[in-house]
Formats: C-alpha cells, sequence, structure tokens
C-alpha cells in the first residue's frame, strides 16, 4: 500500500518539484493537484488522501482557510504547510488550525522526506 | 529561581482545588447521581496531581493519583459513589490537605498514605465485585465463575495497578537556530507532548509562542508516566531542536508556572465532541488563550491600601494648607484630587473584597463531620455566600465563625431523641446567612437547637464570681446573653452543658471587636439561638467621626455610632449617682470618655453637652465629649506592641494637620 499524496500550490512549477520529490520516495503516489484554496478542499473530499502538501498563499483561498476547512471536515487530515520565509505568523495560524507540520521554501528534498515521515509516524 | 514564590501559588491553588474537593464529595453524598459534580472532582483530583507531581511532592501526587483513578471509575460508570466512597475521599481529601500544612511549614507529615491508597484499592475491588454480579451481562449466559472471572478482569484493567507512577519533567528545548520558524516548531513540539502527559507550564508561555516570542529555550514541565528516555526520542523525533534536557523534577528544582492556567481549554473539549465515537481519554490540562485574570500577591493589595491612606491623609494636609489660600485653581484642582483618590480607593477596595463563599465553603463538612461525631442530624443552610468583604476581615473570621458553628452542633443541637421527645422536627436546622446593609455587612447563624436561658448563664456567671449578683439583676436579656463573651465564662465545662453554648465565645468577641464589628445575640429556651456579628466591610480605610476630650482628639468608628447629639443639660435625670438621658424613650447611661480615661474633669458647664450614643457590651451608652468635631475618612494603622494592649484603643490615624491622634476601640472602653 502506497500513501496517496495530494500537492497544493498555485506555482505549476512548485507542484512539479514536489511531486519529484514525492516520486523518488519508495510508497508514495501524488494522486492529485490543486492550484487554490478552493480545488484543494474539493479534491480532498473527492480524493480523500492521506497526505497534502499546502501553499499558504493562493489565489481564492488562502492555503491557511482551505487546511482549516479540511480540517473542520475531517479531523484525521494529515496536512503539511508550504510557506516561504518570514511567513511565521502564517505557519502559526495555520498549525493553530490543525495542520500538522510545515516545511519552508526553498525546500531540500531530504527535508521534506523528513517531515513527511514525521507526519505519517514512519521512519524516513 | 524564587521557590517561595510558586510554593506560594501552588499552596493556594491546592488549597483551592482541596476546598472544592470537599464541597463537591459532600454534593456527591447527597445525589450521586450528578455527572457535573463527578467530572468536577475528577479535574480537581487530576489538577492537584499535575501541580504536585511537577513541585516534587511525590506523596500528594500519588496520593491523587489514586484517588483520581477512582474518581475516574466513577466517571465511568465502573463504580458508583457510596457513603464509604465519599468517606474515603474526604479522608484523601483531608491527607492531601495535611500533605499541602506540611509543605507550607517545610516538614514531612505524617500522614499514612499508603493506609488510604489501601483503602481506595479495597473499595475498587470490592466494588468492582458488587458490579460484578449485577453487572450488564447476564450470569446466566455463562457459567457462573468464569463469568465472574472474566468481569472481575475486565473491571480492573492492568493498566490501573502496574501503570509506572506519574512523574513531572522539567524539559528544556533549543530550537536549531536555522529554523526558518522557531515558535511554530516549538508549538509542535508543545502539541506532541501533550500526546504524551501533561502539560503543566511552559515558559515562553503558549501565547507568547503563538505569537510568534520564542528567544531562547523553551521550558515545558510535563507531568507523564513515560520514560524518559520515551520522551526524549520523541522530542528529538520532531525536529530542528539542537539541544534537549529531560529531567525528573525532584524538590527544590525548579517549580512551574502555576499562572498558565491549568484547566482544560474549551477548544479541547468542542475537539473530542466532535470526534469520533467517545473518547474515553481524561480531559487533558493544556494551556488556554490569555486569562483575563491574575494572582496577585495578597501582600501587594496591602502596599496598594497602604499608599491610599497616605495618599487620603496628604491630601486633607493640602486641604489644611489651601484654606489659607484664595485660589479657585487650588481649590478645583483639590476637588478634582478628591474624586480622584476615591475613585482609585473605591477599585483597590473592590480588587480586596472576597465573598463569603471563600469562607463558607468549609462550613457544610464541618457540620457534617461535628454532627456524625456527636450522632446528631442537621442540615446547614447557607445564604449570601456572594456577599463580599474585605478580605483582610474574611482572613479573620474564619475561626470565630467555626466556633459559633461548633457551639451550634455541640451544645445548641439536640439529640434525635431528644428532638423528638419535644416534638421538634428531624433533622436540626443550622442557618449561615450573610447580608449587606450600606457599609456594613451581617453574618448571622441560627440554629433551632435549645436555646439559652439567661436567667441560668446570670447564675452560673455569679457562680463563676464574674459578676455579683446585683450587677445581675440590672442586666437585660441581651446583656445576660452577651456573658457568654466573657473569658473565663466559657471555660466553665459545667456551664457549656447547662447553657447550651460556651466554648470560645470570648475568642469570637476579642476576633470580631477590634475590626470594629460587633456581636449580637438572641436565644430562646427550647426555640433556638442566633448569633448575628455585625461587620464594616472594609477596615483599613473607614469612616470616622472625630471627638475631642481634654485638647485630644479621637476618631470612633462611624459604624459603632448609632447618633450623636447634644443634650441640654436640664434634661439629664440622676439615679443613684447615675446620670441618665432620654434615648428614643429608653433612658441610658451618661459616661464621661474625660472620665473614662482618669483626664481631669471638664470645667465649663454649657448648657448642651455633645453625647456620642454607641453600644458597649449589648447596652447602650451615651458617651459624653467635650466637641462633636465632624465625620472625615481616615486611615487606620494598627498600634504595636506595647500600645496594643491599652484597652479602649484599637489604631491610630494621622490628620490633615499632621497630627496622629487614636481610634477609640467602643467595644471596650468600659
Amino acid at each position: 500500500m502506497s500513501y496517496k499524496v495530494l500537492v497544493v500550490d498555485d506555482a505549476a512549477f512548485m507542484r512539479n518539484m514536489i511531486k519529484d520529490v514525492f516520486g523518488s520516495m519508495p510508497g508514495f503516489t501524488v494522486i492529485g493537484e490543486a492550484s487554490n484554496g478552493v480545488e484543494a478542499i474539493e479534491k480532498y473530499k473527492e480524493l480523500r488522501p492521506d497526505l497534502v502538501t499546502m501553499d499558504i498563499v493562493m489565489p481564492l483561498k488562502s492555503g491557511i482557510e482551505a487546511a482549516r476547512e479540511i480540517i473542520n471536515a475531517d479531523r484525521e487530515a494529515r496536512i503539511i504547510m508550504c510557506s516561504a520565509l518570514g511567513q511565521e505568523s502564517l505557519v502559526m495560524e495555520a498549525i493553530d488550525a490543525g495542520a500538522k507540520d510545515f516545511i519552508v521554501k526553498p525546500f531540500k528534498a531530504e527535508k521534506i522526506q523528513e517531515v513527511v515521515s514525521r507526519v505519517l509516524g514512519v521512519k524516513a | 529561581m524564587d521557590m517561595s514564590k510558586y510554593k506560594s501559588m501552588f499552596l493556594t491553588e491546592a488549597r483551592e482545588h482541596l476546598g472544592n474537593m470537599n464541597q463537591v464529595v459532600l454534593a456527591l453524598e447527597k445525589d450521586p447521581g450528578d455527572k457535573g459534580n463527578i467530572d468536577s472532582l475528577f479535574r480537581y483530583a487530576h489538577s492537584i496531581k499535575g501541580m504536585a507531581a511537577s513541585m516534587g511532592y511525590n506523596d500528594m501526587a500519588e496520593l491523587s493519583h489514586k484517588m483520581e483513578d477512582m474518581m475516574d471509575k466513577f466517571r465511568k460508570g465502573e463504580m458508583s459513589i457510596t457513603p464509604e466512597a465519599t468517606d474515603i475521599l474526604l479522608e484523601g481529601a483531608d491527607a492531601l490537605g495535611q500533605l499541602v500544612d506540611a509543605v507550607e511549614q517545610d516538614r514531612t507529615s505524617d500522614v499514612d498514605i499508603a493506609r488510604i491508597i489501601e483503602r481506595i484499592k479495597g473499595y475498587g475491588n470490592q466494588e468492582s465485585g458488587v458490579s460484578s454480579r449485577g453487572g450488564v451481562t447476564s450470569p446466566l449466559l455463562e457459567p457462573e465463575g468464569e463469568g465472574e472471572k472474566q468481569l472481575q478482569t475486565a473491571a480492573e484493567p492492568p493498566t490501573t495497578d502496574h501503570r509506572p507512577l506519574t512523574t513531572g519533567f522539567n524539559i528544556s528545548i533549543e530550537i536549531s537556530q536555522d529554523s526558518p520558524a522557531p515558535s511554530v516548531r516549538a508549538v509542535l513540539i508543545l502539541r506532541k507532548l501533550k500526546e504524551l502527559g501533561e502539560v503543566v507550564s511552559t515558559i515562553p508561555s503558549e501565547a507568547d509562542l503563538k505569537g510568534g516570542k520564542l528567544s531562547g529555550q523553551l521550558s515545558i514541565k510535563l507531568v507523564s508516566d513515560m520514560a524518559q528516555e520515551k520522551i526524549e526520542e520523541v522530542v528529538r523525533g520532531m525536529g530542528e531542536v539542537s539541544s534537549l534536557k529531560v529531567e525528573p523534577l525532584k524538590d527544590e528544582v525548579q517549580a512551574p508556572d502555576f499562572r498558565t492556567p491549568i484547566a482544560a481549554p474549551q477548544k479541547e473539549k468542542g475537539k473530542s465532541e466532535a470526534g469520533e465515537a467517545k473518547e474515553s481519554r481524561p480531559e487533558i490540562p493544556s494551556i488556554g488563550p490569555l486569562q483575563q485574570t491574575v494572582k496577585v500577591n495578597t501582600v501587594l493589595l496591602d502596599y496598594f491600601v497602604n499608599a491610599i491612606g497616605e495618599l487620603i491623609i496628604n491630601k486633607s494636609r493640602l486641604h489644611d494648607i489651601s484654606r489659607g489660600i484664595p485660589s479657585k485653581e487650588l481649590r478645583d484642582g483639590l476637588n478634582h484630587l478628591d474624586r480622584l483618590v476615591r475613585d482609585l480607593q473605591n477599585q483597590v477596595m473592590n480588587v480586596r473584597m472576597m465573598p463569603m463563599e471563600s469562607l463558607m465553603e468549609r462550613f457544610p463538612r464541618i457540620v457534617r463531620d461535628l454532627a456524625r461525631k456527636e450522632g446528631k442530624e442537621v442540615t446547614l443552610d447557607l445564604e449570601g455566600q456572594d456577599i463580599e468583604l474585605d478580605r483582610s476581615i474574611i482572613e479573620g473570621l474564619g475561626n470565630p465563625l467555626i466556633h459559633i458553628i461548633r457551639n451550634a452542633v455541640d451544645h445548641g443541637i439536640e439529640l434525635p431523641d431528644d428532638r423528638r421527645a419535644a416534638g421538634k422536627l428531624l433533622p436540626a436546622k443550622i442557618l449561615i446567612k450573610a447580608s449587606r446593609e450600606k457599609d456594613q455587612v451581617f453574618i448571622e447563624i441560627s440554629d433551632d437547637g435549645k436555646g439559652m436561658d439567661p436567667e441560668r448563664l446570670k447564675e452560673a456567671a455569679i457562680n463563676k464570681g464574674l459578676i455579683t449578683s446585683e450587677q445581675a439583676t440590672g442586666m437585660n436579656k441581651k446583656e445576660a446573653l452577651l456573658l457568654t463573651c466573657i473569658a473565663g465564662f466559657s471555660t466553665a465545662k459545667v456551664v457549656s452543658d447547662i447553657s447550651g453554648r460556651g466554648v470560645g465565645m470570648d475568642a469570637v468577641k476579642s476576633a470580631v471587636e477590634p475590626i470594629g464589628g460587633s456581636i449580637d445575640i438572641d436565644s430562646k429556651p427550647g426555640a433556638g439561638t442566633r448569633i448575628t456579628l455585625k461587620l464594616p466591610l472594609t477596615v483599613a480605610i473607614i469612616q470616622s467621626l472625630l471627638i475631642e476630650a481634654a485638647q485630644e482628639i479621637y476618631a470612633i468608628p462611624i459604624s459603632r455610632v448609632l447618633k450623636t447629639m447634644e443634650v441640654d443639660r436640664d434634661t439629664v435625670k440622676t439615679s443613684q449617682k447615675q446620670s441618665l438621658i432620654d434615648f428614643d424613650g429608653f433612658l441610658i447611661p451618661l459616661l464621661s470618655l474625660r472620665k473614662i480615661f482618669r483626664l481631669p474633669p471638664s470645667t465649663g458647664q454649657a448648657k448642651f453637652i455633645p453625647v456620642v450614643v454607641t453600644e458597649v457590651k449589648g447596652k447602650i451608652i451615651g458617651l459624653v465629649v467635650d466637641r462633636l468635631v465632624g465625620q472625615q475618612e481616615t486611615f487606620i494603622r494598627p498600634l504595636g506592641r506595647p500600645l496594643n494592649k491599652i484597652g479602649g484603643l484599637s489604631g491610630t490615624t494621622v490628620l490633615g494637620n499632621g497630627r496622629t491622634i487614636f481610634l477609640l476601640d467602643v467595644g471596650n472602653l468600659i
């Protein structure tokens, strides 16, 4: 069984990069992508992923709001926030809303792996 | 770090929880099904456990832990609350109280915790035996013996007995320098730790962390039954930790900051309600949003009152000076100052106010225990718990009220058989009622016991040599009843038996009068007794009547003044060398303040004599003074040794002109 991942970011470049990282990790499949908060919520409901990487600043609905709504609907949702440097207070808001962890751009593949394994409770 | 500061916070909070625990146990004794009370009970034990463990008070932690286990079983309906259970819980609460006392006095306690824990365990076994017989699963479905065995194990999960003892840990964490969001990391670590146990405190507080305020170290006090290594492993696994220290807390270890609230926050509750099924986990205490209230050391409050007192003195000094200066600006400024000071004073006095409840909450337990011991049936009703008094007065009232209650149960209330024989209702009733009238508070303690007979009290006092039979004849009922307040009267065992009163009433009197209060006793043989304490709202800053005698000014608390009069010399009557005047249709004696203080008699023969009417030992008298000066707000300072031994004086105050004057303790003038 592999973990299903939903990648949310308004930049296609970032989505691709993140997809590549998961592609290199055995046991993970990216099953969906979203480019804004509204889409992220829809995709989450539809796909029920095991893990979400969520950008913060996005059009239509921010990653924080999207995370909050997803968690309200599914308390078990595992969401990792992706932020830029200097967005500490935004990340805090998302964590407060129930996001499990965070990574800060620009990120290295190892960093993503570390956080993901922590959130899933598996050895990296 | 100053340990004592945390210790006093610990003591205050622990006692608060214990007080609540006692109350709730008593309530449960009456209504064992009250779910809300069972939950609260659990929480109190839980909080005490967390606090004690983090302070390193292991005995207290262990006992409260066992009590918490017991209460948890009530919560889950695995055990029922029987009178025996409430006895055990009360015994446990008492033991915890003794442990708290021992902590306060820096000594080890000789409380036999093991025995109480044994009792708790014994109760658990016995109860689960009962529930297995009358349990949900029908014994008919299975062979009797086997079913019982199974249920027995089910009712007693192995976790209860083999769980390692909860310990407090001091965790110091440094988030690595290159963390992009250190405070977020800290919050995540905190969240993780909450899954491992109870986070008692954090520095910085969770609210500060969420506000992004993390500089340097994160200190967390965790109470958990996890092993130290496991905690270390988990924290390290959270990432971005550059330095980590996990140490079990011992005595004298840095104390937790109890100012961070220990109560479970609303958010956590909502979560578990919305969560799937029913989480059987106890509420996890964690740090909620910043509180709207803070705990303040009472020494600080006393300091405020002193400062305001000085301000008032200084203010009246400025008023005095301004009289010679014709300046509107100065007068306006001073008037404004008046308002500001009054405002400030009111606010500070408000802060010092405590509800009677803080005092009364102890009484149900006391009455219950006393009644049990004496084999009497008594119910206690409380009224006016929300009435507020200055904390110094509340503090001084505890023991006097307990004396009165003890008297009521021990001597006032009859044994059930005697009550039946007398055709009286059972259970007997005691009512403690607080009420407020302007700046005075009345506390009334009444019982429907056998009451007191004034004539017999007089006899007893004569036999004791406390009064002469001549004095006795002149006494009215009220004065006779107040004989119980004379020192020496109360110690007479035989008297307490016949009077239904006695022990410690002199102690009550000496506690109440120095703070400007007075006692009133009313009683009817066969019907009961009512003792009323009349108290000022505050002590330090009071309205006083200033009077003059032999060129000296004295202050009398307004609360003690019934009336001031200018009596026409021609209306004064004389009987047996005693001057008397008419007051509301009664003849009351005139006593000269000069004479009382052995000052030279006044030479003037003015037509009108200034008189202050007041009550002394149940008797209304007219106090003759030279001049009535006026009413003024006064800041009273207590008298130091040896001046405090002088009867009739209870403090000093400074007038606007800098002159220090005495406050008269009217109740002890004669």
